[in-house]
């Protein structure tokens, strides 16, 4: 049966150019699993927005084409039937509530749709103990985790019990266990409830092989193409990478394995399961051996940039941070993981001066931070924060780049040349004269991090830089990190993301529970799988695939 | 802290709120055609009580709350006494060659108490209600259309958040050599980041809260009643005692 179908269905917002979603047509049955990608200015979310019949009811967007749910046509719904036809979870964990307990935002929603108060007491309790929140249902939701938040959500969509429920990357900044957690549970409720899910998000990790069937849309219109997961990456793959399109790490390494000659699969492995299956079948078995160990991680005898010693931290409330103690030496390229709620941010501000260690001291560059005054260590950190707007303070990218040289009376001449190179690095050059407020996710990002560079500073920490960025803008930044480094630069970077630890840091720091439990070698860190398991950390596919290639590349020699 | 006591299972939270703000607002008006300080300072002192007694709020925090409060009233003492309309005839002591009057005094204690009157009920009522009963109450009760009622929960929730923002953009601009300057320009600076955040996330929520089916109608069920109970007749009752006590004592012994 028919759930959804669209036909050149287009949304444009006021005062642009070009539509946000560009027609498109698709169909999507009842009960299936849908992962939809797409680069970014594909419209996805709008998409979204258009099939709950927000847009046209409440957004101020002008629509084209038409959509039918259930063969309805969701603008014609009442606002509350329109959500138990259609039920959306947002990105943003922070902005999809009004109510104070988890328990009142679960309830608001039922009384919307004005159930009896019998029904909203069974739907209520069900709804908690699906997503495991029965403990917490009084707790106030500004102090859940990010993860926990996010499963709030959950209950509360779960509560209204839509037909079809459409997911926008719900967990984009969660970390790698409370990512799978999640997700695992929208499969459970999918296969007991016989459910429309529609996936926007591309890190689905190991669920892949649970998806019915992936839609690419494109950036100028239209489906580029669909079909089960298998499918689209194994006949599609150089178009989807033309596009821009995330494709699995496991479906790249595989095709070009095969691509080498070196192994012909029977079917595309879509997870680390099937790949290994696959390969046992056919009697090969992973390398113990790593060759990766090789380029062992250095311990430099310098002297060290940063010294931290026995530093604690704790706010009004709670103890942040317990005896910490590590060193940082001059032109490392740092990594600093752990779950949500680890420490990880605090131990970033202390190190950046923006807060003062309770206890225990840190030493920068030889001197003691006590004996120095709080903007000269200011001065010395650059610190990229998340929120990239909250660091501009000029009228234009040219004036915000040249601030800081501005500010400390350097001429000119002197830095004239420095600005084009740096307004081509970030690839900023035709947006010179545009106010940063204008620009784009992915281009006010890399602007925060260009306005770190221009002063002379010894350190640069980033927080969480590739939050909410696609796979072409991170890759962008990275390379310029990784430029940066080359170059000498001394770069301390928080993720989640265990693929950019994997392939572009040197060293790892993992806070847990406000501790450090491990200071080293990236390639020592992902060996140590009880600490990783303890810290919600997970070994990255592609190191798993590296090791994969080892095996067959010996096998090669054999023969 | 404050949501330990708004939570706490004492008589005056268990209170409807909507019965609660009208007592405040009915002691204002009381309070305005009277000019002595003995009774301002009485009922302060029952208000006082009723809040440690009543509403299980400790000591320590409420001295901390009424501590600007007491300064506050001081003020109006002392702008009395240095710069009176008229200066009274019976000289208590001179403060360096300037006559301290005990009418000038009596006037300045009198408004100040009065204002710390304001304050304690103020305070009786924000330290005893749940801001999620008050807004009930207001629905269900004095039929404040639902729209504004979630509407303000929703507002209500940002203030945390937009405090850390504000924190954050100082920071931000901290490390970027700007300093800790408060000038006009500095405020411009906070102000466009600190708004672009405000309306994007009140937009959201928005989006959020109407993809749950809100559309702002009365026809919604109500999960929690706000019921008139036992504790509201009492307070009630409790409430027109303490004015007519109020009343005949400042009849009997003040005037």
């Amino acid at each position: 049966m028919i759930d959804i179908q669209t036909t050149d269905v287009s949304v444009r917002y006021p005062m642009q150019n070009n539509p946000s979603l560009p027609p498109v047509s698709l169909e999507i049955n009842q009960g299936e699993k849908i992962l939809l990608l797409g680069a970014s200015g594909s419209g996805k979310s709008t998409l979204a927005l258009a099939l709950q019949g927000l847009i046209p009811r409440t957004i101020d967007a002008e629509k084209t084409g038409s959509v039918a749910v259930k063969g309805m046509a969701p603008e014609s719904w009442s606002i509350t039937d329109a959500c138990q036809h259609v039920g959306i979870l947002f990105q943003d964990p922070d902005t999809q509530f009004c109510m104070v307990t988890v328990e009142e935002e679960i309830i608001f929603g039922l009384e919307n749709i004005g159930i009896s108060v019998d029904e909203i007491e069974t739907r209520l309790e069900n709804s908690l103990a699906m997503t495991g929140l029965t403990k917490r249902r009084h707790d106030s939701i500004n102090n859940l985790s990010g993860g926990l938040k996010q499963k709030t959500a959950i209950a509360c969509l779960l509560a209204i019990d839509p037909e079809t429920m459409v997911l926008d990357e719900p967990t984009a900044n969660l970390d790698p266990q409370s990512t799978e957690d999640i997700l695992q549970l929208w499969m459970d409720i999918a296969e007991n409830k016989n459910k429309t899910l529609l996936f926007i998000e591309h890190n689905i990790g190991n669920l892949l092989p649970d998806i019915d069937r992936v839609i690419v849309l494109s950036k100028n219109g239209g489906v580029i193409t669909e079909g089960s997961p298998r499918e689209v990456f194994r006949h599609s793959f150089s178009a989807l990478e033309e596009e821009g399109v995330w494709i699995p790490t496991i479906c790249r390494e595989a095709l070009k394995l095969e691509a080498e000659g070196k192994m012909n699969w029977s079917q595309l492995p879509l997870s680390l399961e099937e790949w290994e299956t696959e390969c046992t079948r056919i009697g090969m078995e992973k390398s113990d051996i790593d060759s990766t160990t090789a380029e062992k991680y250095q311990i430099r005898d310098e002297k060290p940039l940063m010294e931290v010693k026995n530093v604690s931290f704790s706010y009004r409330d709670h103890q942040a941070l317990t005896n910490i103690q590590f060193n940082l030496y001059a032109g490392e390229f740092v990594a600093l993981a752990g779950a949500n709620g680890a420490g990880k941010s605090t131990l970033a501000k202390l190190l950046a001066g923006i807060h003062v260690p309770t206890t225990g001291s840190i030493i920068r560059n030889g001197t003691p931070s006590e004996n120095m005054r709080t903007d000269d260590i200011m001065k010395q950190t650059g610190f990229v924060f998340q929120n990239p707007e909250h660091q501009f303070i000029c009228d234009t990218v040219e004036d915000e780049l040249t601030y800081g040289w501005r500010i400390a009376g350097v001429a000119q001449k002197e830095w004239q040349k420095d600005v084009e190179d740096m307004l081509a690095m970030f690839h900023l050059t035709d947006k010179r004269r545009e106010n940063p407020f204008s620009l784009s996710q992915g281009q006010k990002r890399r602007l925060s991090v260009a306005t770190m560079l221009t002063s002379k500073q010894d350190l640069l920490i980033l927080d969480e830089p590739t939050f909410g960025q696609d796979e072409a803008n991170t890759s962008a930044l990275m390379n310029i990190l990784q430029n940066l480094h080359r170059n000498g630069k001394t770069i301390l970077m928080i993720t989640h993301d265990m693929e950019l630890i994997e392939q572009y840091a040197e060293k790892v720091l993992l806070v847990d529970e406000g501790a450090i439990k491990y200071d080293g070698a990236v390639d020592t860190f992902f060996e140590k799988k009880e600490l990783l398991h303890q810290a919600s950390v997970q070994v990255p596919v592609s190191r798993e695939l590296k090791r994969w290639r080892e095996t067959f590349l010996r096998q090669e020699i054999l023969c | 802290m404050l949501d330990a006591f708004q939570k706490k299972n004492c008589f005056l939270q268990k209170v409807n709120p909507a019965l609660k703000l009208g007592s405040v607002l009915v002691i204002i008006a009381v309070m305005i055609p009277i000019f002595d300080p003995w009774t301002p300072l009485l009922l302060f002192g029952v208000t006082l009580a009723m809040i440690v007694g009543l509403g299980g709020v400790s000591i320590r925090f409420l001295s901390l709350l009424l501590l600007p409060f007491l300064l506050f009233g001081f003020s109006f003492i002392w702008i009395q006494v240095v710069f009176p309309d008229e200066r009274g005839e019976t000289i208590l002591f001179t403060i360096a060659s300037m006559p301290v009057a005990l009418e000038n005094v009596f006037t300045g204690v009198s408004l100040g108490m009065r204002a710390l009157v304001f304050a304690s009920w103020s305070l009786l009522f924000v330290l005893t209600t749940e801001p999620t009963r008050f807004m009930l109450s207001l629905v269900q009760q004095c039929k404040l259309p639902p729209r504004f009622g979630y509407g303000m929960m929703a507002a209500y929730r940002f203030l945390p958040a937009f405090q850390q923002e504000l924190q954050q953009i100082r920071t931000a601009h901290r490390i970027r050599g700007l300093g800790e300057k408060r000038k006009l320009k500095q405020f411009k600076r906070y102000f466009i980041p600190l708004m672009a955040g405000a309306i994007r996330k009140a937009e959201r929520t928005a989006i959020a809260m109407e993809s749950k089916g809100f559309d702002g109608k009365r026809s919604r069920t109500f999960y929690q009643r706000i019921q008139w109970n036992r504790s509201d007749a009492v307070f009630a009752g409790m409430f027109v005692a303490l004015l007519v006590v109020l009343f005949y004592v400042r009849m009997e012994w003040f005037i």
